[in-house]
């Protein structure tokens, strides 16, 4: 097994980070490679858009590259490097509202045909029916920031409460009862967005 | 009696499966008699089935490309500075290991003089302080750092700038926070009187000195 193979399935992340911090490149690559689409997925569930969560990323592995020495060996890397993630796309969305982007509330002509109303379908009926991907983003892009985090690291990263509580920095009761209301309100958000097919 | 609001609280933990035996079991038994919670605990399982289902999304094409842009255009710039102020290459590393060695290798020296007398630094001193800090600070290319005095009370701050992103060759700095240390070696020493680090203006007891790290 070549050097590079063994960096990427054996070494873990502490180790990896160790490395950089010595200037091993290599090291980082691995760490870039392990990393980017994790992260690119809870930026992207976290903005709605692709492109501004691939910009999040990189400028996440920016920030890593020029500040690897901020990191100590008392936190898991895992939850430092999403800290930073997060913080980034929390900034990101805070830009946006200020730009007052659109939501479900004031959709365009185009979208309107997703709030056809189906009467005869509930919410499980709904969820369980494969919901489009489009519509159960929406319904994320909807949740207030606090709630949409931990229910992305949570359900859709599906990370630990602990590791969730450690990324936001807040104390696991709190993080599950985030949780919970974050799935209730989830959950009447989809009973009142229905799709034409339904 | 707990209500239905009490019992979907719950509906998380149950669906964890972190509920402890009690609490698992008054939710059961208020479920066999609760349709609308027993539906709504269904709802939240689903919800909770579809976003764990939800298909990950892959970086594009490009990005490893655009990231070794970035990078490379971050060394560029580094490289390119450097050949400006040739005398600021250096091997820098982190603010904290600056704050850290401007204790030691200056205010030790300070304090081991300030103990047995008054003292009152030269313009000298602050050579010495900002030599340490150009061969200790941390700063990753890119950066810029200030460094000020407060002798009065007994302080110094490490402002830190870094370098705004940006297309064209224009450098723009973005302040991202200071570093204010406590001197309280030198506020405990035995006589304390104040210390004077004077300026080549000597105009005030305080120091703002810029150092550029590229």
């Amino acid at each position: 097994m070549s050097e590079h193979s063994k960096l990427q399935s054996e070494i873990t992340d502490e180790e990896l980070i160790r490395r950089f911090q010595e200037d091993d490149f290599s090291a980082y690559t691995v760490i870039v490679n392990r990393y980017k689409d994790q992260l690119l997925n809870f930026a992207y569930r976290f903005l709605g858009s692709f492109e501004e969560a691939e910009d999040i990323v990189q400028e996440t592995f920016l920030r890593l590259y020029r500040n690897k020495h901020a990191y100590r060996q008392i936190a898991k890397f895992s939850t430092w490097i999403y800290t930073i993630a997060g913080n980034l796309a929390k900034t990101e969305l805070r830009k946006r509202k200020r730009r007052k982007v659109m939501s479900i509330s004031d959709m365009g002509y185009e979208d309107r045909e997703l709030e056809i109303r189906d009467e005869g379908a509930n919410t499980e009926q709904v969820a369980n029916s494969a919901l489009t991907e489009k519509i159960i983003q929406r319904a994320i892009d909807e949740l207030p920031s606090r709630f949409k985090e931990v229910i992305i690291l949570r359900d859709i990263q599906e990370l630990s409460y602990e590791e969730v509580g450690s990324i936001l920095k807040i104390p696991l009761g709190t993080v599950k009862s985030r949780v919970n209301r974050a799935r209730l309100k989830l959950q009447s958000k989809l009973r009142d967005i229905k799709m034409p097919s339904l | 009696m707990k209500n239905c609001d009490y019992y979907r609280t719950l509906f998380s933990d149950y669906i964890d499966a972190e509920l402890d035996a009690p609490a698992l079991s008054a939710l059961k038994a208020h479920l066999d008699g609760c349709a609308a919670c027993a539906q709504s605990l269904r709802d939240m399982q689903a919800v909770k089935s579809s976003l764990a289902s939800l298909p990950p999304v892959k970086t594009s094409e490009s990005f490893d490309l655009l990231l070794q842009a970035r990078l490379r255009r971050e060394t560029r710039q580094t490289a390119k500075s450097r050949r400006f102020f040739p005398f600021f290459e250096l091997n820098w590393r982190t603010p904290a290991y600056a704050a850290a060695a401007l204790c030691l290798i200056f205010f030790g020296s300070l304090l081991q003089r300030f103990a047995s007398s008054s003292y009152s630094a030269t313009s000298s001193d602050t050579a010495t302080l900002l030599n340490a800090l150009r061969n200790d600070i941390a700063v990753e290319p890119g950066y810029m750092v200030f460094v000020e005095l407060d002798t009065v009370n007994n302080r110094y701050r490490i402002i830190n700038y870094a370098a705004i992103d940006n297309m064209d060759s224009r450098k723009e700095f973005q302040r991202t926070g200071d570093d204010m240390r406590a001197l309280p070696n030198l506020r405990d020493a035995p006589q304390n009187e104040p210390v004077l680090i004077r300026t080549s203006s000597q105009s005030r007891p305080r120091v703002r000195q810029a150092e550029f790290i590229f």
